[in-house]
């Protein structure tokens, strides 16, 4: 407490600043423990070792209408598998599959427990105040499926004291419609943020089938409406108390593939999440409890292939978790998770159910200098009674001067087998061994300013094996899963972004580039055609750009993505080709009195690009879309 | 910088010429399928790339991706079957949801039918006239082969319609049961002057009928997978086809059939060839099934199985792990095995002219 060393947060914080650069201020102080706060981001700052992403403010701003897949597309090290515009999207992360990224709502997972998988397509960024992807392992703090990467998806308070409304509209192309409205009121005591979303979309773009036919995306309308409320309680000054709930609906159609003429598969998604967390701090402690549910309903019908599938799954989760001061120099945190999960479908044989139950502990320490940082986690969880493997990281960061900044990291990670693997009806196999590996990354931060420029760079370095890897393979008259594989994922991101402050605006370049090696060492089967090769739709190569200016008020920006091949077959014989996507941004905002609003155009896919993130599922061309957003407050 | 122009030009025109070159280099004109064997390959579900190779023993002339040659685009995603009828051939793609028609001496496109559900079989009743199975519908199609076009469905009693055979004016159908519902235990007989279902007849419990073959003697075999939920092994089946009566029941000893057990028959039809992980063969006359394969499968995943009319020589598409390319593999009757060459994704059939 005694020794506040303000460059040095300054710089703690500012490093922080991801190449988004927005203006985002961490809260978190150095030895002090970190202020209440109903985020979930209750662990950030125990993972010093791993480089984080978030998505610029600017941009989530003007894309809060579309889906969270959407954002993540901008992050680099991620590959967003993308069924098509509306249809089903799930990211995987450096190399791994998407069952290896772990998606969290203010720190509570929402991984559906049958598929394993979150649909990122059905989650609006308009409910979210912030996304952050953090690649790299981090099981050791939250368990099952933080293997390549988290994305985090958080709520925060109202900042300041008083009121606002915010309303959204937007209108685009293929029946393009959606409309939110948020309303935010906070005093010393209470907080309450109201989120109200609805998003409709034809989808019916023109593509070309196999058949050489043009013609109109068919059977590719979605319908989606929201409501999240969260509220804080300030109890005393210690103490406080906040809920979280979250409905979603959303129907769809899923269109034919390039191959198909004609599809009349339907899903309807929906799910009911509720949290009430209570938080207590004081001097040389503090401790946190926690307990959430999720209800999620899934009904997929088609009436070409008779199918017919509803299922219902459910999560209990409870927390508790600790904090405290042991020396100046040194924090330890306590915890204890259990997460009940359920499910009932009528393609299941039986109702699963599972038990989780996880102790974790951390031990963080800072140099007397405060320039450097370790963080020591570990965390046991017991399944039904039976021990995952122990996944134990140790986190480093260091600053070496105050332009730059070292991390490292080595975390043992596993993903548990889906409900999927372990009972589907036929060929579900209930001796699956978890999925386990080691991974290491590391990272380098410079960045140097001038009066009216400034400029920043970050390279990263991973490598992590998953052992026991799990694949579907064809035994007798069916498909099961086994763990057969050992696969082996390296590579390496880059990111730069300059700044220029000029007479005529603010001008910012913004580049990243990936590349990711990811291959199946070993196989337990006999001539197994992947062997040494590219796991599926994991690109080598992926690229990003961006020129962005601002002027009093103007807003301008191009988009530029390059996504390198991406194999669709195990064997490698067959890919998607690369492509280069490209989109313009433009907006206005203005002020009048208390009202603030803001018109902007987006022109996607500008060059019209015909283009695949999984194989005959085609994206849509060229796109606009025009949208308002206005806001009143205190 | 600008000394470096020249030399970038020059390098970007040398390119150009070189790439042009390639493009020049055309491959030499395709044979004409005179003679040969046609290998289905349905290809990986949704991921377009079902293929026809074609292989003349004689010349050794191979030709993969006969359709994409000769047609310069895709042939479609899940090719079931290929039935030649006359100079054409009419290929069934299951999950592009149509029959592609082609010329059968250059494999050219000669038109397509369209409107079906996911068929499975061709099967031409008079020269006017095919059924098509399918997977899902609970229907047989029939089709004008001069309209190229539905004209009427069958209802059926069971979901998946699958293998058809003609014996004087009825179509025997084997109708498995689809997934979740119970087994089936009837083979389906359908009058094709009337178009309707007409008779039924029970093979066994839980028989789940799915391939059918005619021996020299007229009779029908019926291969049967069997329920592997309720333990009831499949086998063959020979039944009259005219008091509509089982002959013979041949169960197997086990419901362990494979991933698709098929069923063909020597061109003197005295001969039953099925696969059942590994190669068996079965004299008609025999009162049992055979102990032992005929050829082992050894890890191989045996797939696709047909018989060469003219040499009476066995093809088995090896399917691998039903994610690669697979290969097709010549056995004489006796189980020597002759001819091995690279098939597309899942050879799952094979046609002879």
């Amino acid at each position: 407490m005694a020794s506040f060393n303000y460059p040095f947060c300054l710089i703690a914080s500012l490093a922080l600043l991801l190449p988004g650069g927005c203006a985002y201020a961490q809260a978190d102080t150095v030895l002090q423990l970190e202020p209440v706060t109903v985020t979930a981001s209750r662990l950030r700052g125990w993972q010093p070792g791993l480089s984080e992403g978030m998505v610029d403010s600017m941009q989530l701003s003007l894309l809060r209408t579309q889906t969270v897949s959407e954002a993540l597309r901008q992050q680099s090290g991620l590959y967003v598998r993308d069924y098509g515009a509306g249809n089903i999207a799930t990211a995987s992360a450096r190399g791994a599959s998407a069952g290896h990224t772990a998606v969290l709502w203010n720190g509570i997972p929402i991984q559906d427990p049958m598929l394993g998988l979150t649909d990122l397509s059905i989650l609006p960024l308009f409910l979210f105040d912030e996304i952050r992807f953090i690649p790299g392992g981090s099981s050791a703090l939250w368990g099952s499926g933080a293997v390549g990467g988290v994305v985090h998806l958080d709520g925060l308070p109202p900042a300041n004291n008083g009121w606002n409304i915010r309303y959204q509209g937007e209108a685009g192309s293929f029946g393009q419609l959606a409309n939110g409205l948020a309303a935010n009121l906070r005093n010393t005591a209470f907080s309450n943020t109201t989120r109200l979303f609805h998003r409709t979309a034809d989808n019916n773009y023109p593509y070309r089938d196999i058949f050489s036919r043009e013609k109109r995306l068919p059977n590719a309308e979605t319908r989606q409406w929201s409501l999240m409320q969260e509220n804080t309680f300030q109890l005393t000054k210690r103490q406080q108390l906040g809920g979280h709930f979250w409905w979603q609906a959303s129907e769809r159609g899923i269109p034919p593939t390039r191959v198909q003429q004609s599809s009349r598969a339907r899903q309807e998604d929906e799910s009911l999440r509720a949290a009430l967390d209570w938080q207590w701090k004081g001097d040389r402690s503090s401790y946190m409890a926690r307990l959430a549910t999720s209800q999620a309903h899934l009904i997929y019908e088609d009436s070409l292939t008779n199918t017919f599938s509803d299922s219902r799954t459910s999560s209990l989760l409870g927390e508790i978790e600790s904090t405290h001061v042991l020396k100046p120099q040194w924090h330890l945190k306590l915890g204890l998770h259990y997460n009940r999960l359920g499910a009932r479908s009528n393609v299941y044989e039986t109702d699963p159910r599972q038990n989780r139950l996880a102790a974790f502990t951390a031990l963080r320490w800072w140099s007397k200098n405060e320039h450097w940082q370790a963080v020591l986690n570990g965390r046991q969880e017991w399944v039904d009674g039976a021990a995952v493997p122990f996944t134990p990281s140790l986190s480093l960061r260091g600053q070496l001067n105050p332009r730059m900044a070292i991390g490292a990291s080595i975390s043992r990670n596993y993903r548990l087998p889906t409900f999927n693997d372990l009972y589907w009806p036929e060929g579900g196999n209930p001796d699956l061994l978890p999925e386990s590996g080691w991974n290491q990354s590391l990272f380098l931060r410079a960045e140097k300013q001038g009066a009216n420029w400034s400029a920043y760079l970050q390279l990263s370095g991973f490598n992590f094996n998953i052992n026991n890897w799990i694949a579907w393979l064809p035994q007798g008259a069916y498909w099961a899963p086994e763990n057969v594989r050992q696969v082996w994922s390296r590579g390496g991101e880059a990111q730069a972004k300059l700044s220029y402050k000029s007479a005529i605006g603010l001008w910012s370049l913004h580049s990243q580039y990936s590349y990711t090696r990811s291959t199946n060492e070993k196989s337990l089967l006999a001539n197994d055609a992947t062997l040494q090769q590219q796991l599926l739709y994991v690109p080598l190569h992926q690229g990003r750009v961006s020129l962005a200016w601002q002027f009093k008020g103007w807003y301008a920006a191009y988009y530029h993505e390059w996504t390198g091949k991406a194999y669709t077959l195990p064997d490698n014989s067959v890919s998607l080709p690369g492509a280069s996507v490209g989109a313009l941004r433009a907006s206005r905002s203005w002020q009048w009195k208390k009202i603030s609003g803001l018109l902007y155009l987006h022109l996607e896919n500008c060059w019209n690009t015909d283009y695949e993130r999984v194989a005959n599922r085609p994206m849509p061309g060229r796109s606009l879309r025009v949208g308002v957003q206005l806001a009143v407050g205190s | 910088m600008h000394k470096n122009i020249p030399h970038l030009l020059l390098f970007g025109l040398l390119s150009l010429l070189w790439l042009g070159c390639g493009k020049d280099e055309v491959k030499p004109a395709p044979e004409p399928l005179t003679k040969g064997v046609f290998v289905t390959n349905e290809g990986l579900f949704n991921q377009g790339n079902a293929s026809v190779t074609f292989y003349n023993q004689e010349t050794g002339f191979q030709e993969a991706g006969l359709f994409q040659s000769a047609n310069g685009r895709p042939l479609g995603d899940i090719l079931q079957s290929m039935t030649i009828v006359g100079d054409l051939a009419y290929l069934v793609l299951n999950n592009s949801q149509r029959i592609e028609i082609v010329d059968l001496e250059s494999f050219e496109s000669a038109g397509a039918i369209e409107g079906l559900g996911a068929p499975r079989y061709f099967l031409p009743v008079s020269d006017e006239t095919a059924y098509v199975s399918d997977l899902f519908g609970g229907i047989i199609h029939v089709v004008s082969l001069t309209e190229r076009k539905v004209v009427q469905t069958i209802p059926m009693p069971e979901n998946w319609t699958e293998a058809m055979v003609k014996i004087g004016s009825e179509v025997f159908v084997a109708c498995p049961s689809s997934w979740g519902a119970p087994p089936s235990d009837q083979l389906y007989i359908i009058d094709t002057e009337t178009h309707s279902l007409v008779d039924s007849i029970a093979i066994g419990l839980n028989a789940n009928a799915l391939a059918l073959v005619v021996d020299k003697a007229g009779k029908l075999w019926v291969l049967c997978a069997g329920d592997s939920d309720s333990s009831t092994p499949g086998g063959l089946y020979q039944v009259d086809p005219v008091s509509h009566t089982v002959i013979k029941s041949l169960p197997f000893a086990d419901t362990n059939i494979g991933f698709a057990p098929r069923l063909a028959a020597n061109p003197a039809g005295d001969t039953l060839y099925y696969t059942k992980i590994g190669l068996f063969a079965l004299a008609t006359e025999d009162a049992t099934l055979p102990a032992q394969p005929l050829v082992s499968a050894n890890g191989r995943e045996f797939y696709g199985l047909g018989v060469e009319p003219a040499t009476g020589n066995i093809w088995v598409g090896d399917a691998k792990d039903f994610q690669s390319r697979g290969e097709a593999l010549s056995f004489s009757p006796s189980g020597l095995q002759l001819a091995t060459f690279d098939a597309g994704y899942l050879p799952n059939g094979f046609a002879f002219k």
